[in-house]
């Protein structure tokens, strides 16, 4: 049954924020002893994807006050039951059960909001899905595997009117922040050209088919990409190197970078107009992600935006007046008097949050965007998508950002999704 | 469906592994009019390529490979086609030929693998010709678990490919279709938006297999078309079970589809009847979007009816709507509604009507701040922010005399942002008639605002009747006023006290820190002295003392000497604070002259303060200065205050200064805090003294903290000794065109025999205190696109193994004794340790030599020798002094010339099991055998020969071949790794034999050998039992040390 008339400690807290109007205060009433919110009052949340970054990612929820983590998927038995193990320390208590099949989690009435640290190529199926059951989310970045999926993400938590935070913390970092501010208050004079300096992907040698470890569920690892069979480097960490999961470093780090040359452009809700990428892609081996990258893009506005292995690290914009070189922890500039420079009242300031994940709390219990919003992010990341599609046909592209569409290129179009393995599907 | 005809071809597969040429008869279907030779050249008999022409045309050699490609081998082939794929985008009837024949490999028994390969590569290049082939595959069956589904794979093609045809296959096969295949193909014509295939979706809608009625239900949504909206409806209508969610949000999306379409009254009446309480809330909130969608500001009565209904989980959306709802007229209907609602809904209305920034809803904002409603006077007064400009700040200021904080606060922090020309001029002119609280507040809104204009109304607060709004004032004064307020407000200085006279002090001071001259920014308050009173002497005196310079200087002196008893006393402490080391000798005088201890003590503080700070002096100067306070010094708390100066010396000659005050008792604990201060300092430049002062505190301190810091000191004098900090440096070098990359391999003199003529400066490490490990060659040598050599020697006391650990940005080469040991062509940050290497030290001085490349940005290096267990090595020396002297260079120590030959196998026997079968390269009569040039070095290994790469498979041998020159006979050690057995000839005699299973490290295995002079053909038999597969050989003296003038050559007059 739906359900009807079943509100959800989520929607309990939005009508106490609501009625408080006031974005980040709980009202007493909610609260437990000692100011912490009572166990039944907090954001009820599942972790799916329990590696490196879905560890990092509960790890921040579990030390929230205002959130309580009830359930832990992964499709490695021995990864669940770790974060099962942890969350269960952290409340000393048994109350956390952990999936195999994220379907489960969702299909959880009590359960408010969801964190997904899969591999790349699960994020819009899981995104998706739980949009439709009107769950919010805190999703790892990159967004998606293909811009299709994006878009499909995009207009679905849209229509739902679900939070979602994109793990592009970068967005919070007060010298990101500050960097974007400096060139869209042109402090460096009209901005012409921005360099993003983003790694290459590593490659390696054959890997030779391996027994499946026990516990590891490599069907529903794959999804819905291509059946192949397992060999250990496909998974953990690397898959980010083949593109039936990912989209290597271009994607893994394009969703940082490329996302602040955006956010210093203005551009967060369109894209380049041109993209011209080459690369280098191993011819051997299992990783098949660039090893080596250059691209450029041309934006409606005139600006170019150089995405290469061979610029410095970061995203430097440069105007006519000067520029702005920012990275993490690190801001510089010139002139040099322009870190001193103080934004003043009616310029433009942008979205400041109090952190990444406590902007995504925030957001649940007053129902506003996130700093890392899903269409920002699908526009970030498209441009990492882009520059695959143009190193791998190695030509110029042109696209039209409002319909998302390659001008009168039916080939480039093919690129633009993939079929998924069955059941799996959008 | 295009017409076909059958006809017979003949795909050749070369089945490497076996070394047989197995030739297949297929028949599989070829579009009418494809069958010419141009068209299909593998596809009919008379084209197949022989064997020995494909073995030649890369193509076809990679077409006649591929057939056997599978997930354990090297995919070099299929890279070839997909790159002969790409260079056919411009010649449509190549890539009609290539897809052609790519297809007719999926009727063929090629590997899965390699099927799978050709239906990747037909979703990029395939159109109708494909289709056939990709339809039969749909119709195969379904692999079970732990394999790829044909139907999976043949759609993975065909989805992506626009032609119809790819749609009309789908639609075909789905009837007959089963399983999963039957739902991959709904889902494929649902991506396709196929609205041909409604009618079969909708009949599968009701199929009683819910896998494939969910999948087809979906499929509609997708394709969303008035008759995929109907069977929806239907379905909705009906279905209250565990379907229902799919349902409605396929129903929901397919109204999305229609109204983009352009059927808004279509779409409009499917979210009319979704948007219903009956409905989960985020069902209602798509359903709504979706009205407001089609309805544009027809929907402004529904948003109303929203915000005036008691569901308060609607608000947020309906406020979102009211944003983005177009036109004047729907904010005067929203700003009309306002005073009906809730107070959570106003609240919600106000924050949506701020967003508008349609100022026509500011009247409606105005009369909201007067609501009995805290919430709704909060929201209100933030939305005057962006829509009343300077209209709204009185109403501002008048909350801020309210009596509930949180509403005083919200007005507060609304003055600050407020935006518009004349919002400072509205808060300027309201202070004169606020009283004093909301003055203060008032004042330091301008303060934040940093508003200049405002110093007038400052200047008049200044004198107001309230000393909070007084003391306020100059607060504000000394953050916006000029040089040109300094004259008033040296006047108001003048005549305030106490707190008051602070304030105005900092004003003043700050007023006056803008005139850029020294002396003229103090003429002013100088020429008051002479005529001032006592007091107010005094205050000025203050004042001029904290702008400093030579003219304020010489008055404080004359103060000196005043006849009045506070004016000196003043005058005194005024040098003793002075900005400055100007006054120093004055104040040391006076130290030694004071008639009184108070006196003396002030004197002696204000030297060792000034003394102590920044100034252009070399370190040994200020010791000296610091020398002379000690000898003025008397009693220990003065001692005591002047080692707390040296403290702050970073430099070891400190160290030797405060040292034997350890031994005194009244000093030693402040001696021990300053040796410990000074040896962190100085940890980077000069680690042993460092660690000799803080092991010296340790054994001498009784004082907890003290030792506890010291302790500290030491661990990280420790974690980072290992590091090398002793370089030679050489560079930069570049070269025109040329990025960091492309340098990398480039020989410049350092790395040749011209090395010792280059000029070999020395560098300090640790120029960066928070990274003391590290060389920063952007600090000391600069610029992008280029690279320098680093050159130390290490003394081993005996030869070992070690770890070298380093770190680049960006790439580094490194050569120990003149071989290369490591090479990371990288682009990267500095990231210590990132590199490690095994190396062999020999004993006594080796001579390390490391070329760091920069591609742009940061350009750093960083290197340290620990154990091979990561462990200390003890004993080592490191030293950059006459490191020179040992520069040579053997490029032939790693033999970097073979060729190979193989594979070698034997049916159904392990690699083990072959170890010893003679193959014909080891035979006598070895006439015959083929051998090819073999590649050496890879990625960070220059040495490695991977026989993976060259041949590749598992259980099998290859021989290979070089010859090393020799300028007389001599002994020597030959030194060899393998993965995994090994076998060694020199000269036809078998010198070595290893059937080890293992990773191939560099020169595990050492051999004594005999070269003669002249030319020595060394044979080595490497052997491969599973994964891996590789070797590495290199020639040293006898001892193990280099061999320089050995030549390797493989290219001619091998036997």
């Amino acid at each position: 049954m739906h359900r009807k008339g079943n509100v959800s400690r989520r929607q309990f807290l939005t009508a106490a924020a609501s009625a408080a109007f006031a974005p980040y205060i709980v009202t007493s009433n909610a609260l437990g002893k000692n100011g912490t919110p009572s166990a039944s009052n907090r954001i009820v949340m599942g972790q799916i994807g329990c590696g490196g970054m879905g560890n990092g990612d509960m790890g921040a929820f579990l030390g929230n006050p205002e959130c309580q983590v009830v359930a832990c998927c992964d499709v490695d038995t021995s990864r669940r039951e770790d974060s099962v193990k942890t969350v269960n320390l952290r409340y000393l208590g048994n109350v956390c059960k952990g999936y195999n099949d994220f379907r489960e989690i969702i299909a959880r009435d009590d359960i408010d909001a969801v964190g997904i640290a899969t591999p790349d190529h699960w994020h819009a199926i899981i995104a998706i899905a739980a949009a439709k059951a009107g769950k919010d989310m805190y999703c790892q970045k990159p967004l998606s595997l293909t811009v299709r999926e994006g878009r499909v993400m995009s207009d679905t938590i849209k229509r739902y009117g679900v939070v979602f935070q994109t793990g592009s913390q970068q967005r919070s970092g007060p010298e990101f922040r500050f960097g974007c501010e400096l060139v869209r208050n042109e402090r460096i004079g009209k901005l012409h050209t921005i360099k993003t300096g983003i790694g290459g992907s590593p490659s390696t040698g054959v890997q030779p088919p391996e027994p499946v470890p026990p516990g590891f569920d490599w069907d529903m690892w794959l999804g819905q990409a291509p059946w192949v069979p397992y060999t250990r480097n496909r998974t953990h960490w690397n898959f980010r190197w083949i593109l039936d999961y990912s989209g290597g470093n271009i994607t893994d780090w394009g969703a940082h970078h490329n996302d602040i040359a955006q956010w210093g452009n203005g551009t967060m809700y369109t894209g380049p107009i041109e993209i011209e990428g080459h690369g280098v892609f191993p011819k051997e081996g299992l990783y098949n992600t660039a090893t080596e990258h250059h691209t450029e893009y041309l934006y409606a506005n005139g600006v170019k935006l150089i995405c290469s292995n061979k610029n410095k690290g970061g995203v430097r914009f440069e105007g006519t007046e000067g520029w702005v070189h920012v990275d993490r922890g690190f801001i510089d500039a010139h002139p040099k008097s322009l870190l001193q420079s103080e934004i003043k009242p009616g310029e433009v300031h942008l979205y400041k949050s109090p952190g990444h994940y406590q902007n995504f709390i925030d957001c649940v219990k007053s129902r506003k965007e996130t700093v890392a919003p899903v269409e920002i992010a699908h526009r970030s990341i498209t441009l990492s998508h882009l520059a695959n599609i143009s190193m791998l046909l190695d030509r110029k592209l042109k696209w039209n950002p409002d319909k998302e569409q390659f001008i009168d290129d039916p080939e480039a179009t093919r690129y633009l999704d993939r079929a998924r393995r069955s059941p799996w599907t959008l | 469906m295009s017409r076909v005809r059958m006809i017979a071809a003949v795909v050749s597969c070369i089945f490497l592994c076996s070394c047989v040429v197995v030739n297949k008869t297929e028949t599989v279907q070829v579009p009418e009019g494809q069958e010419s030779a141009e068209a299909a050249p593998a596809s009919a008999p008379e084209t197949a390529p022989p064997a020995a022409q494909a073995a030649q045309d890369p193509v076809e050699k990679a077409f006649a490979d591929m057939v056997a490609y599978d997930y354990d081998k090297e995919r070099a082939c299929l890279s070839v086609i997909e790159d002969y794929c790409n260079s056919t985008a411009a010649d449509p009837a190549k890539r009609k030929a290539v897809s052609e024949r790519l297809a007719a490999i999926l009727g063929t028994d090629a590997t899965t693998a390699c099927k799978d390969f050709v239906c990747r590569q037909l979703r990029e290049i395939g159109d109708a010709e494909a289709v056939p082939a990709l339809e039969k595959l749909l119709a195969a069956p379904e692999a079970g678990p732990g394999a790829a589904s044909p139907g999976d794979m043949a759609r993975y093609a065909l989805e992506r490919m626009p032609c119809p045809e790819a749609g009309d296959a789908l639609r075909n096969a789905l009837n007959a279709a089963q399983g999963k295949t039957r739902i991959g193909i709904i889902n494929s014509l649902g991506e396709r938006g196929d609205a041909q295939s409604v009618p079969q979706l909708a009949a599968l809608a009701d199929d009683a297999d819910a896998d494939a009625s969910s999948a087809a239900v979906a499929a509609l949504g997708k394709i969303g078309n008035a008759e995929a909206a109907a069977k929806l409806k239907q379905l909705k209508d009906a279905c209250i079970g565990a379907a229902r969610p799919l349902v409605i949000d396929s129903y929901l999306l397919c109204a999305d589809r229609l109204a983009a379409a352009g059927d808004k009254v279509a779409a409009a009446a499917i979210y009319d009847d979704m948007f219903c309480p009956c409905e989960a809330a985020h069902v209602q909130i798509a359903a709504l979007q979706g009205i407001v969608n089609c309805r544009g500001e027809m929907s402004v009565p529904l948003i109303s009816k929203l915000l005036a209904g008691d569901d308060p989980n609607l608000f947020p959306t309906a406020a979102r709507y009211v944003v983005d709802m177009p036109g004047q007229q729907a904010t005067k209907a929203f700003a009309d509604q306002l005073p009906k609602l809730s107070p959570a809904a106003q609240a919600a209305l106000l924050g949506a009507l701020s967003e508008r920034k349609d100022t026509s809803a500011t009247p409606a904002v105005i009369e909201a701040t007067k609501s009995k409603s805290l919430m709704v006077r909060n929201a209100a007064l933030q939305a005057l922010v962006p829509l009343a400009g300077a209209s709204g700040v009185p109403i501002m200021v008048k909350a801020l005399g309210s009596e509930e904080s949180a509403e005083r606060n919200t007005a507060l922090s609304c003055l600050k942002t407020a935006q518009g020309e004349m919002v400072d001029a509205a808060i300027v002119a309201a202070i004169p008639g606020a009283d004093a609280g909301r003055k203060v507040a008032l004042i330091q809104v301008i303060a934040d605002r940093n508003c200049s204009a405002a110093a007038p109304i400052l200047l008049w607060s200044a004198q107001d009747a309230d000393k909070k709004v007084r003391i306020a004032a100059f607060d504000a004064l000394s953050m916006v006023a000029g040089p040109e307020a300094m004259g008033d407000v040296l006047a108001l200085f003048m005549k305030s006290e106490g707190a008051e006279q602070r304030a105005a002090e900092t004003s003043l001071v700050n007023a006056a820190k803008q005139i850029s001259d020294q002396d003229a920014r103090v003429a002013p308050i100088l020429a008051e002295l002479a005529n001032a009173q006592p007091k107010t002497r005094c205050a000025l005196l203050r004042a001029a003392g904290r702008l400093g310079g030579a003219k304020a200087l010489e008055s404080v002196r004359a103060a000196l000497k005043s006849d009045d008893e506070e004016t000196r006393e003043t005058a005194l402490r005024v040098l003793s604070e002075w900005p400055d080391a100007a006054p120093a000798e004055e104040l040391l005088q006076l130290a030694k002259n004071a008639p009184d201890l108070p006196k003396k003590v002030l004197a002696l503080r204000g030297y060792v303060r000034v003394v102590g700070l920044p100034s252009e002096r070399s370190a040994a100067e200020t010791l000296a200065l610091f020398a002379k306070g000690m000898e003025v010094a008397e009693r220990p708390e003065e001692r005591r205050m002047v080692l707390s100066g040296v403290a702050d010396v970073s430099n070891s000659a400190a160290l030797k200064m405060v040292e034997p005050y350890l031994a005194d008792k009244d000093l030693s604990t402040e001696a021990a805090f300053a040796l410990v201060k000074i040896a962190k300092n100085v940890s980077a430049d000069d680690k042993d003294a460092a660690k000799a002062a803080v092991t010296k505190v340790l054994e001498v301190s009784k004082s907890e903290s003290v030792r506890k810091q010291a302790q500290e000191v030491r661990e990280i004098i420790e974690k980072y000794e290992d590091f090398i900090t002793s370089w030679l440096v050489a560079g930069p070098y570049l070269k025109e065109g040329k990025d960091g990359k492309a340098l990398f391999d480039m020989a410049f003199p350092p790395e040749t025999s011209e090395a010792k003529s280059e000029k070999w400066t020395s560098q300090k490490v640790g120029t960066d205190q928070n990274r003391p490990w590290m060389i920063d060659l952007n600090a000391t040598i600069g610029g992008d696109q280029r690279c320098a050599y680093l050159l130390t020697k290490v003394y081993s006391p005996k030869a070992q193994e070690v770890n070298l650990e380093m770190g680049s940005d960006d790439g580094i080469k490194v050569w120990l004794n003149g071989a290369v040991v490591h090479a990371n062509n990288a682009s990267r940050g500095m990231n210590p340790g990132e590199d490690k290497v095994k190396v062999a030290l020999n004993e006594g001085w080796n001579c390390l030599l490391m070329k760091i490349t920069d591609g742009g940005g940061d350009w750093s290096a960083c290197a340290r020798i620990r154990g091979v267990d990561g462990g200390k090595v003890e004993g080592l020396k490191i030293e950059s002094q006459g490191a020179t002297e040992l520069l040579s260079f053997s490029p032939d120590t790693f033999l970097d010339c073979w060729q190979v030959s193989g594979p070698y196998m034997q049916e159904g026997k392990t690699g083990q099991e072959i170890f010893d079968v003679a193959f014909p390269p080891e035979q006598a009569d070895a006439k015959g055998v083929e051998w090819n040039d073999q590649d050496v070095g890879e990625g960070n290994k220059p040495w490695l020969i991977n026989l993976d790469a060259s041949i590749g498979g598992d259980d099998r041998a290859a021989y290979l071949r070089t010859r090393i020159h020799s300028p007389k006979e001599q002994d020597a050690q030959l030194e060899v790794g393998s993965d995994d057995g090994i076998k060694v000839w020199l000269n036809g005699v078998e010198v070595h034999s290893n059937k080890a299973v293992r990773p191939t490290t560099a020169w595990e295995d050492k051999v004594k050998i005999s070269l003669k002079e002249g030319w020595n053909d060394l044979l080595l038999k490497v052997v491969d039992y599973k994964d891996n597969w590789s070797a590495c050989a290199r020639v040293r003296a006898a001892d193990g040390g280099p061999l320089p003038d050995i030549k390797c050559d493989c290219q001619g007059g091998l036997k």
